[in-house]
């Protein structure tokens, strides 16, 4: 968890709040199709379905009833998507899941634009945002084989920090 | 003179073209600016068709149209439905028709019943589409010929519904106004539906068809040589359908 | 925070070195002499912000040493040589345009971008910019500022011009190379195209400019260093291409906030790619604030409240107030600049490079005006000084003094250089490759990647918004032919319009850059003259992006460059108007350096009266004449057909002003009278691909006799494939044909054959029959090749 915002949970606010916004499974995931051909690509095999979520991780004064307003009015189009809100860190998975984050000092329009939308619901409150993709890859591979596509294909250490769990 | 309102915010970037458009359909346009409408500076209501024109409002952060879709729907919903109940039209173009489905102003006023998401390509692309009028409901679509062409241009535009009673109710009460086509008028797959689309829905209207949402650009099809092969054709026509569309909407109103 | 003391004063040579290797400053040992005795002279050391400014004015990036300096240069030719002192590079561009003296040329070389006359009251304004190391480290952030960045030169040219296009020419390594033989630090071709491409995509599509010309190369030169230019073009009243800073007006920073983005990105960009980059250097692009800013800047423009303007890019505040201090003085503020966060040291805030800033000034009774039209916009802004008459930037930090710099001291301060430069020629024999067989070899070209379609990556710009694009990039049926240039009629109210098109080459490079200078102003010339273009009226932009130029002898192959542009210029009776230069574009491997190709790219800009006459490129009727105008001859060096077959041999093409510019007045006049119905010039790929590409676009065939064609050679393979310059495919109604012969009397050009209803190429030498393929095998083969 040491690369990623994520270990921050619990440290600075008193509330800490990881959403998920997954699309629904009868919509087709055109970027994790666009990614798994990359994927082919690069000679790996094994790979079955990868699936690509909006995820956001936010810190600050806001009770859990606030989060749902703000989870499903602002990040969740509830045709397409469906939502889950953690409030605890998401558990170790098989080491396929990807999380990506822009590294702190990375300034990231889309978490500004969150603020907006969430000062716009009236809600005026300190908080910070930080927004994520995570992947998860539906595959018969090993770690170190999700590690070389998420180096080669998905971040960029050089501003972003990922986490394989 | 018919008073057009084009409404802009943040990352608008059609309103210059829609506004000109407009003036040449014989209105008189403005673009007004939405912290304007909100701080009272202005009145919706004071004008006589409502624009909301196409770009990326705040970036398409958060899923294209939804943070303005979000203001609109808390800050300044009542001026809307009195420009609604006076029968005003009401036409959202591109992005405009994103913030007027999630709004939920279009296909059925105050509920949350339609999107537009990604396209199937998981990308942006701007191509000239064949579209088929599809309803009479709305009457902004006469003197047109059954399949005309304009441009689309956006990441964001496969119209998608809630559910099949949705689908059913908006296809009944003649709702759906354009669907993609190929140049024959059948329906097809990509590229002539460049999204995927349900139904190849391009265009739908509320229930009245005074308030409809376009994902292609009539404004960007105003004159003949807008047309991307009109090197081609005989340089006879000035206008192209686009102009029609929105020539159909100012006259409607005086 | 205060600034910190550097001690410099008293450094040997060696200690000074070693303060500007660790501090990333780039300056070499006799600039930080110079810097050492000015400060000697004021019995002081400079603080780290004023090392720091002196560095970032001073370094390559901001300052363009290279082109500067004087330069001694020997050609060498066999056993002979001939040697000549150049003043700098830069003055020897600069001469052609004096010379060439055109009074429509409204502003060259000394603003954010060139300006030329549009009509009696309206301008434009066009720049390329290069943003290729931060590219090649995140492609998608890198190419998305660098968009950003050449916008805001148009923002900021004069006082302030609003973009109507964006144009993109990127180079890339091939993208069927294999994972296993790249460097680890080196991200893959494939990676690196999607990344740029997504880029300046999301960044153009947001900003509401279309994206309508470029190019794209692929080679094995622009593995380790890619290429990515950025264009915009601006639209302004003429009234506005001057600005003037006022003793006393208001120092006013617009747009988003300063981080510690991008410090040390002007003097990095000029160093080679290191292995170990402070991250701080790339950054992400944030479309939507400089949209608010665009938006805001236009109508405070309009309202006549500013004075001055110019935009943040390298060097941060330190180039930018800078820039427009330099004949006055400046005092600012720096606890005034709004901080993303806390934590930055005075000098990070006057060098941070964070995107979407501009500065302006304003007379102070204009500010509660534009305080009014900032908030309206929602964008953000703080007056962080003024300008004085003090010849000096004095630079605070609540009220603590930070830095005190002598304006002339740091403009021309810098130490002269003279530089060596060696270029020797390269004589190839002709070889001919024997038992060719045309038509695979035709396949193979129109499927390669340089030449093949890139509609992959043309869908993906808007094209279109502002709707004042009149000729798109992709016309014909289905619209899946190419054009050769983009044509805008930027004006609501009128049909004069803006022709922009690119030349780009690096093969001819290889073998000589003079010509390849040659090849790239007059392929950029054919490109708007086939569409009908105004030769005689017409502006260049040039943009240098070369390899190790400390080598002597690339550094020379740069000046031959440098003199062709000079040369063709005048021949062509064009002049450049702006330009640009990246250098040292080259990876280190242990103690190889391995630089890229030297690459030219020459953009036009040309104005037309009617864009209601313009032609496409796709045929437009079975049965019409089809005419060749101008010569082919055995050029076939550099030629994509050698390239496909791995061959290096024969002599690169040569332009032939003399009769390319007068035929190239006849085309548009031609054009005009509605005498040619399409019109493609042939380049990359040659005859063969040129004719090819009409048949896509126009969905119909064509039967032509190469033995007719206008030459100087018989051999098949260079009547199909040479890459002779100042040549043009032209289809005529049978009944113009007369009219046709009458405009092009004296010109070379004749009859070849004629477009069919079948859907086929058919070429014949005499009466064999030597190519015969199916349209829709072409079609097919050209739009598909290149793939997301």
């Amino acid at each position: 968890m040491k690369n990623s915002p994520l270990h921050t949970w619990n440290k600075k606010m008193n509330k800490n709040f990881y959403i998920e916004i997954h699309l629904k499974k009868n919509f087709f995931d055109a970027f994790g199709d666009d990614l798994k051909k990359s994927i082919i690509e690069m000679g790996i095999t094994g790979i079955n379905n990868i699936y690509v979520s909006d995820i956001y991780f936010l810190q600050g004064e806001i009770s859990k009833k606030e989060m749902e307003k703000i989870a499903k009015n602002l990040f969740l189009d509830s045709i397409t998507q469906t939502l889950t809100i953690y409030t605890k860190p998401p558990e170790v998975h098989n080491k396929k899941i990807i999380e990506v984050w822009y590294k702190k000092q990375v300034s990231d329009p889309v978490s500004i634009t969150a603020l907006k939308g969430i000062k716009d619901m009236g809600i005026n409150k300190n908080i910070q945002i930080r927004c994520g993709k995570k992947y998860q890859i539906d595959a018969d591979i090993d770690k170190d084989i999700t590690e070389t596509i998420c180096k080669k294909l998905i971040a960029n250490t050089l501003i972003q920090d990922y986490r394989i769990s | 003179m018919v008073k057009v309102l084009i409404l802009r915010t943040s990352g608008t970037n059609c309103d210059f073209e829609t506004e000109w458009a407009f003036n040449i359909c014989g209105a008189k346009a403005e673009r007004v600016h939405l912290l304007s409408i909100i701080n009272g500076k202005k009145n919706i209501n004071n004008y006589d068709i409502l624009v909301i024109p196409g770009g990326f409002s705040y970036g398409d952060d958060l899923g294209a149209g939804k943070v303005f879709a979000n203001e609109i729907k808390l800050k300044i919903w009542e001026s809307i439905e009195i420009f609604k109940k006076s029968k005003k039209p009401i036409i959202g173009i591109c992005n405009g028709f994103q913030v007027l489905v999630k709004a939920g102003i279009i296909p059925f006023w105050g509920k949350n019943s339609a999107s537009l998401t990604w396209n199937n390509s998981g990308r942006y692309e701007d191509r000239w589409v064949y579209l088929k009028i599809e309803s009479s409901l709305s009457p902004f679509f006469k003197n047109l010929p059954e399949i005309i062409r304009l441009p689309v241009a956006h990441a964001e535009g496969k119209f998608v519904v809630k559910d099949k009673i949705t689908l059913n109710k908006i296809g009944k009460n003649k709702q759906i106004i354009l669907k993609y086509v190929k140049p024959s008028g059948e329906i097809s797959g990509y590229p002539y539906n460049p999204n995927g689309s349900q139904e190849n829905i391009a265009g739908v209207c509320d229930e009245s068809g005074l308030i409809i949402g376009l994902m292609p650009h009539p404004e960007r099809a105003l004159l003949s040589i807008h047309l991307p092969d009109w090197t081609r054709q005989k340089r006879e026509k000035v206008f192209g359908y686009g102009y029609i569309i929105l020539k159909n909407m100012v006259e409607y109103v005086s | 925070m205060k600034a910190k003391e550097i001690k410099i004063i008293n450094l040997a040579d060696k200690e000074l070195m070693d303060l500007s290797k660790k501090g990333l400053l780039s300056l070499n040992l006799e600039e930080m002499k110079t810097i050492q005795t000015f400060f000697k002279n004021l019995e002081r050391n400079p603080t780290d912000l004023e090392i720091e400014t002196i560095a970032q004015t001073w370094s390559e990036h901001c300052f363009h040493k290279t082109f500067k300096s004087k330069i001694l240069y020997k050609e060498i030719y066999n056993e002979d040589f001939s040697t000549e002192e150049i003043p700098s590079l830069f003055s020897l561009i600069k001469k052609s345009t004096e010379k060439i003296s055109k009074k429509w040329c409204l502003s060259v070389f000394k603003d954010n971008a060139g300006i030329i006359e549009f009509d009696k009251n309206t301008a434009i304004a066009f720049k390329v910019e290069t943003h290729n190391h931060p590219s090649a480290l995140e492609p998608y952030g890198g190419a998305a500022t660098g968009i950003g960045g050449v916008i805001r030169d148009i923002l900021g040219v004069g006082l302030g011009a609003k973009p109507i296009l964006n144009t993109d020419v990127f180079c890339f390594g091939p993208l069927d190379i294999s994972f296993e033989n790249l460097p680890a630090d080196i991200f893959h071709p494939k990676r690196l195209f999607r990344g740029v491409v997504s880029g300046v995509r999301d960044y153009g599509n947001r900003m509401g400019i279309p994206t309508g010309n470029g190019a794209i190369i692929f080679d094995e030169g622009y593995i380790y260093n890619i290429l990515v230019y950025c264009g915009t073009l601006g639209i302004m009243p003429k009234k506005y291409i001057n600005k003037k800073v006022s003793v006393g007006d208001l120092i006013i920073l617009i747009g988003g906030k300063t981080g510690k983005d991008g410090i040390h990105g002007a003097t990095f960009s000029s160093a080679n790619l290191e292995k170990n980059i402070p991250n701080s250097v790339v950054q992400i692009g944030d479309p939507i604030t400089e949209k608010k800013m665009l938006d805001a800047l236009l109508i405070a423009r309009d309202k006549e409240l500013i004075s001055s303007i110019t935009d943040c890019g390298a060097g941060g505040l330190s180039s930018a107030v800078g820039e427009l201090a330099q004949d006055c003085g400046a005092k600012i503020f720096l606890e005034k600049v709004p901080l993303k966060y806390y934590g930055l040291e005075p000098w990070e805030i006057w060098l941070s490079e964070s995107q979407e800033r501009m500065v302006l000034s304003a007379n102070k009774k204009n500010f509660l005006k534009l305080k009014k039209i900032f908030d309206n916009e929602n964008v953000g802004y703080s007056c962080i000084g003024e300008f004085t008459n003090s010849g000096k930037l004095e630079i605070f930090h609540n009220k603590d003094i930070v830095g005190d710099i002598d304006l002339k001291f740091l403009f021309s301060g810098i130490p002269g250089t003279s530089l060596r430069a060696n270029f020797t020629y390269i004589h190839q024999p002709d070889i001919f490759p024997e038992n060719i067989n045309f038509q695979e070899v035709l396949i193979q070209l129109l499927s390669h990647h340089n030449i093949a379609s890139k509609e992959a990556v043309i869908r993906q710009y808007d094209h279109e918004v502002q709707s004042h694009t009149i000729l798109k990039p992709l016309a014909g049926i289905d619209e899946c032919g190419p054009l050769d240039a983009i044509v805008l009629r930027p004006m609501y109210d009128s049909n004069k319009g803006i022709v922009v098109s690119c030349g780009i080459n690096p093969y001819y490079g290889e073998i000589d850059p003079y010509m390849m200078a040659g090849c790239c102003i007059e392929e950029s010339l054919r490109n708007l003259v086939s569409v009908g273009g105004n030769v005689e009226k017409t502006a260049f932009l040039d943009n240098f992006c070369w390899g190790n130029i400390n080598n002597e002898n690339i550094l020379g192959t740069l000046v031959r460059c440098v003199k062709g542009c000079h040369d063709f210029a005048i021949k062509y009776d064009i002049p450049f108007i702006s330009g640009k230069d990246s250098l040292n574009n080259y990876y280190t491997v242990e103690k190889d350096t391995i630089s890229i190709p030297g690459t030219l790219l020459i953009s036009a800009v040309s104005i037309i009266e009617d864009v209601k006459k313009i032609v496409s490129s796709d045929f437009k009727e079975p049965d019409s004449f089809i005419y060749m105008l101008g010569i082919t001859k055995d050029e076939m060096a550099g030629s994509h057909l050698y390239k496909v077959l791995n061959m290096k041999a024969g002599n690169v093409p040569q332009p032939n002003p003399e009769i390319t510019l007068p035929l190239m007045k006849k085309i548009r006049y031609a054009i005009n009278k509605g005498i040619i119905k399409a019109c493609h010039d042939c380049s990359e790929g040659g005859f063969a691909v040129a004719l090819s590409e009409m048949i896509i676009g126009g969905g119909y065939g064509a039967n032509v006799d190469i033995e007719k064609l206008p030459k100087q050679t018989d051999k098949k393979i260079s009547l199909l494939f040479s890459e002779s310059q100042g040549r043009f495919i032209v289809e005529i109604d049978k009944d113009n044909s007369d009219a046709f012969k009458k405009i092009f009397s004296g010109a070379p050009f004749y009859c070849i054959g004629n477009t069919t209803p079948d859907f086929r190429l058919n070429i014949f030498f005499d009466k064999e029959k030597i190519i015969d393929i199916d349209g829709e095998k072409i079609k097919q083969v050209w739009t598909g090749a290149l793939k997301w």
